[in-house]
């Protein structure tokens, strides 16, 4: 069996000390000098500049503080004991059902094939409601009418593709209106179309 | 008393050194600093970048997660934020029992949607890290969408305490803004697995990035070009109404799908804060958190503009025209130029801005000089470095042909190995190139006859004397000078030219041309000499003569404001 020699001579200890000052000091040194501090290394600014980066740094508490605002925003369900104050209400209509927000997003651009496209959101998640678009002239005369489904989206859903026909619609200013209903929720939206 | 082991010693120092080697070196702090002002919304992000799905690996993914909770507060033990006591306490409130498992550490089943939150990890489980890796490389998707669309919906990068309902909510998908409708569920139940949202997130992305249109199969709600964008949920605040918002990019038009509002100045204005009633956070938030993160949203873009071009002389002492040069003459081209894209230009390093020949890419330039850096690239930037809406200079040589003619060459900044840049408006020199006939007044020296033996001072004639002069003049013409020939070369006389000289005397061709060219022949930047009598005049005075070599029934020589003088006392 090896058995290390006891260290006993104080020459001895000096020289082992040294070598530990040294190996102890040479990391910091050279972390110094990578930093173009000694010996003029430049770290290149170029390739910093010009390649993604990922950080891996902690995250910071403003980071931290909105993420904690993500999560005291959820609840699971509609929780009937609060007031009116603390969440938003629900608005019944006169059929019973509950309002909905209706955004015409597109009222009439003219798209690839010379028709004029037509698009709106509902801010409900519904894969089974209806959209009907009526497009009205100056005279208050329907002149478009067609339904269509919705698709339901991240967080709200949007009317499947209303597509007038141009022929259908001499130049001139029309009324588009776009109404959404469900088993629950109805609404609608107008905006101005010119042609 | 003190003992050294030399063992322990050693392990010490070899403990220091790899602790100072991996803190320092192989973890280097990346800042990536979010900008709100650079926020776009019209293009909050490229189609590139989007869809850079290679952009991380599982274990860059495990590591960023990793990094952005250090100390997942497994047992619930510090206070909550949330009130209620300890976090564990406020969980229970909620009927949630600790351990709290964070997502570093969340393991998911897709099949089966088991997971482990507070539990073990269940059969057939993968990590989140590898879920979300799985399905950015399925849809093509950038796994950095993912994690920040994490953080922008539910904080969950950087919860140390999340609850199960951010893991089955963790992408917002299937979950309206607001909950409206008494006892509805906030979310789809068909979504509700970690797994689920990840999944549909993606494909979503994917079939927004796929399918820009709107019909009656499939919709993209907000497509590229002008869409009327909500300012925020008017059911959580006033009604803000729309704004128009021209999107750029299909990149952009996924995203606005997805969270589908507009985040107002007061909102952008607030950094990660809170702006006002009409602020929405989704798509700022995205924007903040993916710079901070991941870097540019944007890919880089290289342009620039000409602000001015000045051409001197080879020697910079004057400004001159381009339009009459003489064959291979040389000028100096100092090109004033702006910095319009996205990256700082440097003068040095692996892809240094230069100047290249544009109109053939890495062709010779008609006008190479010597000093250029080859045929085909003109010379770098003159300052070290020149950032994005900054002005710098290139600064270079331009040699002439060797011959008659009008020459145009095209030239454009590039970063060397990496890009060329583009502009509007182009650039290029017009160089035409004619024969030039000019001369540079040297000297001239008197003697008393034309045996050059005796000097004559012209300051002290006497009326009528003759002395003998030599003129130098130094031909700067672009041909040589010949004594003979169909154009010999003669002096003239000047102010105005071919005026009969007071000076005329017995030897003169004629009173308006005193001589011939001594020389046989004088080539460009040669002196040449014109010997002849002067013959003072009878009258005390002092007496200016100009004269002006001329190619005989060719050309006449520049005008030269030196002049001969004679003082008769």
């Amino acid at each position: 069996m090896l058995v290390p020699k006891k260290i006993k001579n104080k020459k001895g200890i000096a020289v082992i000390a040294t070598v530990a000052v040294l190996l102890v000091a040479s990391p910091f040194v050279y972390v110094y000098a990578f930093n173009g501090n000694l010996f003029g290394w430049q770290k290149s600014n170029t390739s910093k500049e010009q390649t993604p980066t990922i950080n891996y740094d902690k995250p910071t508490q403003e980071q931290i503080d909105a993420g904690n605002d993500a999560k005291s925003d959820s609840d699971d369900t509609y929780d009937s004991t609060k007031g009116e104050s603390d969440q938003p209400s629900a608005v019944t209509l006169p059929s019973g059902k509950y309002s909905a927000d209706v955004t015409i997003i597109d009222s009439g651009s003219i798209n690839n094939d010379g028709d004029v496209s037509i698009r709106a959101s509902v801010d409900a998640i519904d894969s089974q409601g209806k959209c009907t678009l009526n497009i009205l002239t100056k005279s208050g005369a329907v002149a478009v009418n067609q339904v269509a489904d919705t698709q339901a989206q991240s967080s709200y859903s949007s009317c499947l593709g209303f597509i007038v026909n141009k022929s259908d619609l001499p130049s001139g200013t029309y009324t588009v209106k776009i109404t959404y209903s469900s088993n629950t929720h109805e609404g609608s939206a107008s905006a101005e179309l010119k042609l | 008393m003190f003992k050294l082991n030399i063992r322990s010693v050693t392990k010490a120092v070899l403990f220091m050194l790899v602790f100072v080697m991996s803190s320092s070196l192989v973890s280097p702090s990346v800042a990536n600093a979010a900008d709100p002002s650079q926020f776009s919304a019209e293009n909050i992000i490229s189609d590139n970048i989007f869809t850079n799905s290679s952009s991380m690996s599982v274990d860059e993914i495990q590591r960023f997660l990793n990094s952005k909770v250090p100390n997942c507060d497994t047992m619930g033990t510090k206070r909550s934020e949330l009130g209620g006591g300890t976090r564990a306490q406020y969980l229970a409130s909620k009927g949630i029992t600790v351990p709290i498992t964070c997502l570093k550490d969340f393991y998911e089943n897709p099949a089966t949607k088991e997971n482990n939150y507070g539990k073990a990890i269940p059969a057939g489980a993968i990590s989140a890290a590898q879920i979300v890796s799985n399905y950015a490389k399925q849809f093509n998707i950038n796994p950095q969408v993912i994690l920040v669309t994490f953080q922008k919906e539910n904080g969950l990068i950087t919860d140390e305490w999340p609850t199960p309902k951010q893991f089955t909510q963790a992408l917002g998908f299937g979950c309206p803004d607001v909950v409206v409708s008494p006892g509805a569920p906030a979310c789809d139940p068909a979504y509700s697995s970690f797994s689920s949202q990840v999944y549909q997130a993606a494909r979503y992305f994917r079939g927004y990035m796929d399918n820009q249109y709107c019909n009656r199969n499939w919709c993209t709600t907000y497509l590229v070009g002008n869409n009327n964008i909500k300012w925020q949920d008017p059911r959580v605040g006033p009604n803000c109404g729309t704004s128009v918002v021209n999107i750029r990019n299909k990149a952009t038009s996924a995203l606005y799908s997805y969270t589908p509002y507009r985040p107002n100045q007061a909102a952008l204005n607030a950094g990660y804060g809170t702006g006002d009633g009409c602020s929405a956070y989704g798509n700022r938030n995205f924007y903040l958190y993916f710079s901070d993160w991941f870097g540019a949203t944007k890919d880089p873009s290289f342009s620039w503009q000409v602000v001015g071009q000045t051409i001197y002389d080879e020697n910079k002492a004057a400004i001159i025209p381009t339009d009459y040069l003489r064959k291979g003459e040389r000028v100096i081209v100092s090109l004033k130029v702006k910095n319009t894209g996205s990256e700082i230009w440097f003068k040095d390093g692996p892809n240094p801005v230069r100047l290249g020949i544009e109109n053939q890419r890495d062709s010779a330039g008609v006008f190479c000089d010597s000093t250029w850096l080859s045929c085909s690239r003109i010379g770098s930037i003159v300052e070290s470095q020149i950032a994005p809406g900054d002005e710098g200079h290139f600064e270079f040589f331009l040699t002439a042909p060797d011959s008659i003619g009008e020459f145009r060459q095209y030239a454009a900044p590039l970063l060397e190995n990496r890009a060329w840049m583009s502009n509007d408006t182009g650039f290029n020199t017009y160089i035409k190139t004619n024969e030039k006939y000019a001369w540079e007044w040297k000297s001239y020296d008197a003697w008393t006859d034309n045996t050059k033996t005796t000097r004559a001072d012209t300051n002290t004639l006497s009326p009528n004397q003759s002395i003998f002069v030599t003129l130098y003049a130094k031909n700067t013409s672009s041909t040589a000078w010949n004594k003979a020939g169909a154009n010999p070369t003669r002096l003239g006389t000047s102010h105005e030219i071919d005026r009969t000289s007071q000076f005329c005397t017995t030897g003169w061709i004629s009173c308006i041309r005193p001589a011939a060219m001594d020389q046989t022949i004088v080539y460009p930047g040669q002196t040449a000499s014109f010997s002849f009598y002067v013959k003072a005049p009878a009258t005390k005075g002092e007496y200016r003569e100009y004269f002006q070599p001329v190619l005989e029934y060719k050309a006449w020589t520049t005008e030269d404001f030196n002049h001969m003088f004679l003082k008769v006392i």
